[in-house]
């Protein structure tokens, strides 16, 4: 791909030719070789190390593991999650009536009122109380 | 094995199945192209070597889950841009000391990467960033729109937008410079 002007197409060609006229210097690709040669052996340390870590991380937390399972009980031992997906609350035995029913409830009539009959004399106060005059007299047992 | 008559998706398959040659021949077949990549847009030669061999270190990995959705170029040049970009980063905040010398090259060969990659990164620098992007894809690594399109991640007719306004740029960057000439 080349511009249409020619003036500008000779000038891009003189570029591209001395762009393509540059070269690699000749250590580059051993340089290469050595660096990824390092690197790799690099990563597959790294590898190997990790891989390591991971076993002893494994084997030292595994019997820790199995000294504490023996302390739980096997009768406490944890639902599955289908049990307790599985667990309906329980109905009750007499069943619950609705608003509208209690609503609807028609109680007995209640008996009247019981009104207290006025006591003939009750309208005079001083003969409300029938106080026995013989308790006021005043007794003297020491003389007795 | 005879690598060269290999196609580049071969040579990374091969590389997956576990052939540890195949790496080698990856690395002599894209080095160039890395090291150029990487010269254009560094400044100086150790540098893109540094570049280059921390994206075939990278590649050595990152091939290995490669899943052909593009060609192992686009993922090299992704790689690169990126290698370059942290390594310009790392350059501002700690400025070196003394300008690299590579001592391996030849003075003749030295020169001649060194203009090379001056005149295109000189180029380059009067485009906007994904025009320069497109040129250098496009023009001198003479990939496909569609390549061109899979390393950038746009799209087909993106890429053909923006080479068409790069051109543009330079031929008028080229009139400038003509009539400064005359």
């Amino acid at each position: 791909m080349m511009a249409q002007d020619p003036i500008v197409n000779r000038e891009l060609d003189q570029l591209k030719r001395g762009y393509r006229d540059i070269h690699a210097p000749a250590y580059l690709a051993t340089r290469i070789r050595a660096a990824v040669a390092g690197r790799g052996a690099r990563s597959h340390r790294w590898i190997w190390v990790t891989a390591a870590t991971a076993i002893v991380a494994v084997a030292w937390l595994l019997p820790n593991l199995l000294q504490r399972q023996p302390a739980v009980s096997p009768g406490a031992s944890r639902p599955s999650f289908s049990t307790l997906a599985a667990l309906r609350p329980a109905t009750p035995a007499v069943k619950t009536p609705g608003l509208s029913q209690l609503r609807s409830v028609t109680m007995p009539a209640m008996s009247p009122k019981p009104q207290l009959k006025p006591h003939p004399e009750s309208d005079k106060p001083q003969t409300r109380l029938h106080i026995d005059d013989a308790y006021l007299e005043e007794k003297d047992h020491a003389h007795v | 094995m005879n690598w060269d008559d290999k196609s580049d998706a071969d040579l990374v398959r091969l590389f997956k199945s576990g052939e540890p040659a195949a790496f080698d021949a990856i690395v002599l077949r894209f080095q160039d192209r890395v090291f150029r990549l990487a010269c254009v847009w560094l400044y100086d030669e150790q540098s893109a070597a540094d570049v280059a061999q921390e994206v075939f270190v990278r590649g050595y990995s990152g091939l290995r889950l490669f899943r052909f959705r593009s060609a192992p170029f686009t993922w090299l040049y992704r790689t690169t841009k990126n290698v370059c970009r942290e390594f310009n980063r790392v350059r501002r905040t700690e400025p070196l000391d003394h300008e690299p010398v590579d001592t391996s090259a030849t003075p003749e060969r030295h020169v001649a990467n060194y203009q090379g990659a001056r005149r295109v990164r000189e180029l380059v620098a009067t485009l906007p960033k994904r025009q320069q992007e497109v040129v250098m894809l496009r023009i001198f690594e003479d990939l496909s729109v569609r390549e061109t399109a899979q390393a950038m991640g746009c799209r087909e007719g993106t890429v053909k937008a923006l080479l068409h306004q790069a051109v543009k740029q330079l031929k008028l960057n080229n009139d400038g410079a003509g009539s400064d000439r005359e």
